[in-house]
């Protein structure tokens, strides 16, 4: 009954039109960078003061689902995910815009999150007790198995092998680590440095790691004359019905990745961002063509958008009936409640049945009204990929500075942001992966925190190791890590095996004959690059056709810098020891360290025993023009950053973009001023317009003083 | 070229009053018109959670006082210490505010290497009062607080306690009643109320050291108070012993309040403060702290800082006996 109520009140017009502006709101918050959906739903709270509570958090609901699913769209079109839930969603979705298949790939993301969305909702609607009571047998030794499970993805999916996508891991969980301890509320890492001591946050990390990175290499891309001309000519009729139609056969990765992101979005703080990974991951593992995963696979974009936006319905099942969040954006949308003087919690459905009943059957309202925006406006954010280079690069460097600011208005995670993306486009050409190192940077904390509380609690209790397998979940997550890893384990030796064989009929052919004896035994980075490049395509070997052959001196520089980063890093807490600080600080980063450290002697050691150095894949090599362009275009980015905190971001914006155009390409015309002048202009106006006027934020410009 | 050219006057049109706009922002303004544009509310801690509430219940009210607007913005991190760190550097023409809580930024100087300390802030107001409370869950063995000691004399360090986090109210209680009782508790810090709150109900720490308004805010009914830790019974918790009267002598809180950055000039000071004091008192906005499960209180003026220099001297006292100050 209640039901047929709250929907009836939902259809009120004025709520929906509520909805409408919610949802597109948040499809523009979340497509930006840097704007995440707790930004935008922290942002609209007050406007909700004035409104009914039903209306006030159907804004909020809207809002919430439209960003989730926003976020998919610059993912898709630009390699760069919206906020963090989308990142899997770069792995199949940018291959396919790439092929020239940008409008059925973001139509497949419309329907997939509609669905996965409406998964989410029915089950927030009619289970939620019981799903809520499966979320408090999560304990820290549960939480613990979790971020590790969350963590062998990295080894399953690291698109230039084991070796490299595991180091990035480390990587992401060592910076993971800088800042106040989570363990100890004391320093790590930060020698005196304010900035550190803020700690990495993840969203200017993912601006440096995906954006900024990202918009160097298409500078690289451009002057090299390798950006892909499909992107530009063949935006793909995507048909949006036809389209529909195909992901609603691909029963077997919406289900799964709906089902598991709801289940995931109810794990309180377990990271609702790796709801995309996780369910990208096993739909992978359950398809047989597995080897083209990663290369534009349809199914590759349904699974994740599917799962992260069930993920929306889920974290709102404990937030609802217990009054914990299940995600940073649900918990904003508890204050929204409680500030209407709704308490959330057992007897919520009872004592405030409508405005609940409202909000919930509003949520499924939401999913449609999504679903009509976005096919709408599919065809417009298609465009996005016309715009010019040189426009597109400075504008995503602009709104990177102006995103990796808000967050925490904080100047400090703007130098973190510009400094890992940096940082990032030279890893990049080492064979670091940027979803690896954001995965080792969520999944990091949430693993030593669980670590050290498993450790303590099982003191406690004298129960010792058997506390992490004291019942059926720690036990069946503990499960699931042995196969996911045995799945990988079982991989690579297959690979292996290939690779000898292949490697011996290299050799017999060249009549060289080194070590007929290593056949199985050292390593698999081995065969990579030695023969003729012989891409080794096994089925079952995903990894292979996005894999990039690394020189021997490419390999050794990787393994030496990541060897010196851990040997290095290791020396401060190994100070903290020496001086009797608490293991509670220190275990986590010497096990990551460690870890690394030995990850960066395999890769030495295998280098060393390649023959003879041999050339890099000819795309690897720049040309003279790229070099010069790619150095202006850092020398440019950094020279930015220091111009922003001299003399203010609007100025020093409007210069870059002035400039930027000029220098990042070779465009001699005179005649671009007339493009140029007001793009730089429009932009900083936008940027205003957004994030002084909309979202409040003040960022630092001489004007104010 | 005719459409660039359309255009470039589109753009121009919407970008020449938006500089026009910036440019009037400048105008030099004198403590006679102040508050002279829009102020920023600093909150030290994410959107949704307590003080983040109180942030926005008494930014709107003090808006409306002052004849400006009030934007809450959150900068979290590290327990305060992101916030509070960027006090030195803050705008001093008193538009910009922080929220404070204590004993937060009491204990962190103290534990960390902080930018700040208690006298990088000129004192506004402190609006509500926020008792530490141990609750169990309702299926919890421990009726009262005595059988919670029992179980910690028979089994030291036995005991689990579930906090938000290191160096808080909550952290600190436990650390009293440990000096007080003798006994020994493991103390299990949390990422938050939130989470702490979920291993209590679900069985994965024994108790939970929290706010009143934890309680509150996640319904009551879940949970069991053992005892709070004030010096009366809290007006939400009647039913609830205070620790005092069960023998302890343990009396914490986590207390919130509105502060410019240190260097702010007097008269705006006075502007700021009688502002805020008047919100804080009134009686409407009171009843909806009530409501988000915040204890209105009025402290203003020096009565704040008598109050911070007792604390200063409770919580550095508290942190050096307890030995958890490791090196």
């Amino acid at each position: 009954m209640h039901i047929v109520a709250g929907f009836a009140e939902v259809m009120r017009p004025e709520n929906l039109l509520i909805i409408l502006v919610g949802v597109l709101a948040g499809i523009i918050l979340g497509a930006l960078p840097g704007l995440t959906p707790t930004m935008g739903v922290a942002v609209l709270i007050p406007f909700t003061f004035a409104m009914e509570p039903a209306t006030g958090l159907l804004l909020l609901g809207a809002i919430y689902s439209g960003a989730v699913y926003g976020g998919s769209i610059t993912a898709i079109l630009l390699n760069i995910p919206g906020a963090p839930a989308n990142v899997a969603t770069t792995w199949d979705g940018h291959p396919m815009a790439l092929k020239g298949e940008a409008r059925r790939a973001i139509n497949l993301s419309i329907v997939a999150s509609v669905i996965g969305g409406l998964i989410g909702c029915t089950a927030l609607l009619f289970f939620a007790p019981p799903l809520a009571a499966f979320a408090l047998t999560f304990g820290p030794a549960e939480y613990f198995w979790v971020a590790v499970l969350g963590l062998t993805i990295i080894a399953s999916l690291a698109p230039h092998g084991l070796l490299r996508g595991l180091i990035s891991g480390g990587i992401g969980m060592f910076l993971g680590t800088v800042g106040i301890s989570v363990v100890t509320g004391t320093e790590r890492f930060t020698f005196g440095s304010t900035v550190l001591s803020s700690g990495i946050n993840l969203v200017p990390a993912m601006i440096g790691l995906f954006a900024i990175s990202q918009a160097l290499r298409t500078v690289e891309d451009a002057a090299s004359g390798r950006r892909k001309a499909s992107i530009t000519e063949v935006l793909g009729a995507g048909r949006f019905v036809a389209t529909a139609m195909e992901t609603l056969k691909g029963f077997r990765y919406w289900a799964l990745g709906g089902v598991l992101g709801t289940l995931i979005g109810i794990i309180p703080g377990a990271g609702g961002q790796v709801a995309g990974p996780i369910a990208y991951n096993e739909a992978r593992r359950m398809d047989k063509n597995r080897a083209e995963w990663g290369t534009g696979n349809p199914n590759g974009v349904i699974a994740p958008e599917a799962s992260n936006n069930a993920m929306v319905g889920g974290s709102l099942v404990p937030m609802l009936t217990l009054g914990i969040p299940g995600s940073p954006t649900a918990a904003v949308l508890m204050g929204g409640l409680i500030i209407h003087g709704l308490f959330p919690g057992p007897d919520l459905f009872q004592r405030d049945a409508d405005v609940a009943f409202t909000f919930l059957t509003g949520m499924i309202v939401i999913q449609f009204v999504l679903l009509i925006v976005a096919a709408m406006g599919a065809p417009y954010f298609a465009k996005v990929l016309k715009v010019p280079v040189q426009y597109m690069v400075p504008s995503i460097i602009a709104l990177s500075l102006f995103g990796a600011y808000a967050i925490r208005q904080n100047i400090g995670d703007v130098i973190v942001a510009f400094v890992i993306g940096i940082l990032m486009y030279f890893g990049s050409k080492l064979g670091l992966d940027a979803a690896s190192i954001v995965l080792g940077l969520i999944l990091g904390p949430i693993a030593e925190r669980n670590l050290v509380l498993s450790i303590r609690a099982a003191d406690a209790s004298g129960t010792n190791v058997m506390y992490f397998f004291q019942n059926g979940l720690s036990l069946v997550l503990a499960g699931l890590i042995v196969a996911s890893v045995a799945t990988v384990a079982r991989r690579h030796v297959l690979h292996r095996r290939a690779e000898a064989s292949t490697r011996t009929s290299v050799d017999t052919g060249t009549g060289t004959g080194t070590g007929t004896g290593t056949e199985n035994g050292t390593g698999t980075g081995t065969g990579i690059g030695t023969g003729t490049g012989t891409a080794t395509a096994i089925d079952d070997t995903a990894t292979d056709t996005r894999a990039v052959a690394f020189t021997k001196s490419n390999d050794l520089l990787f393994g030496v810098i990541t060897l010196v980063l851990a040997v290095v890093a290791t020396i401060p807490m190994a100070l903290v020891g020496l001086s009797g600080g608490g293991w509670r600080l220190t275990l986590w980063p010497i096990v990551v360290l460690g870890s690394l450290a030995l990850l960066a002697v395999v890769v030495l050691l295998l280098a060393l025993s390649r023959s003879g150095d041999d050339a890099g894949p000819a795309g690897q090599r720049m040309s003279p023009e790229a070099r010069t362009r790619t150095t202006v275009a850092v020398v440019m980015t950094l020279a930015y950053v220091v111009l922003a905190v001299a003399i203010g971001f609007y100025l020093s914006t409007v210069l870059y973009m002035l400039l930027a155009p000029f220098l990042l390409m070779r465009v001699k015309d005179a005649k671009n001023w007339k493009v140029v002048l007001p793009v730089a202009i429009g932009v900083t106006a936008v940027l205003y317009l957004s994030f002084e006027q909309f979202l409040g934020i003040l960022v630092p410009s001489v004007v104010m003083g | 070229m005719i459409r660039t050219t359309r255009a470039t006057a589109l753009v121009l049109l919407v970008a020449l009053p938006l500089a026009a706009c910036a440019a009037e922002r400048s105008s030099p303004e004198g403590a006679s018109d102040f508050p002279a544009r829009t102020m920023t509310l600093s909150v030290p801690f994410p959107a949704g959670g307590p003080t983040d509430t109180e942030a926005r219940l008494v930014a709107q009210a003090a808006g409306e006082e002052l004849g400006q607007s009030i934007t809450v913005r959150n900068v979290e991190g590290a327990g305060g210490v992101v916030l509070w760190n960027q006090l030195p550097s803050m705008d001093t023409s008193g538009h910009e505010l922080v929220m404070f809580n204590l004993p937060h930024i009491l204990s962190n100087p103290i534990v960390t290497d902080t930018d700040f300390d208690s006298s990088s802030f000129e004192y506004l107001v402190i609006q509500s009062v926020d008792p530490t409370a141990f609750f169990v869950r309702q299926e919890s063995p421990f009726q009262t607080l005595d059988d919670l000691m029992a179980e910690a004399e028979a089994n030291p360090g036995g005991v689990t306690v579930g906090t938000a986090g290191n160096w808080l109210a909550h952290h600190l209680a436990i650390i009293q009643l440990q000096q007080e009782s003798g006994r020994e508790f493991t103390h299990q810090p949390f990422d938050g109320s939130a989470p702490a709150v979920q291993a209590l109900l679900g069985g994965h720490v024994d108790v939970a050291s929290g706010n009143v308004s934890d309680v509150v805010r996640s319904g009551e009914g879940q949970f069991r108070v053992l005892a709070v830790a004030s010096e009366e019974r809290s007006d939400f918790l009647p039913d609830a012993p205070t620790f005092t009267e069960l023998g302890y002598d343990v009396i914490m809180s986590s207390d919130r309040g509105i502060a410019a950055p240190a260097g702010v000039g007097e008269e705006q000071l006075e502007i700021l403060r009688e502002a805020f004091g008047n919100v804080a008192a009134d009686e409407e906005l009171q009843e909806e702290l009530r409501q988000v499960g915040s204890d209105p209180v009025v402290f203003v003026g020096s009565e704040i800082d008598d109050l911070i220099a007792e604390r200063e001297v409770v919580v550095r006292t508290l942190l050096e006996e307890s030995g958890e100050l490791s090196p």
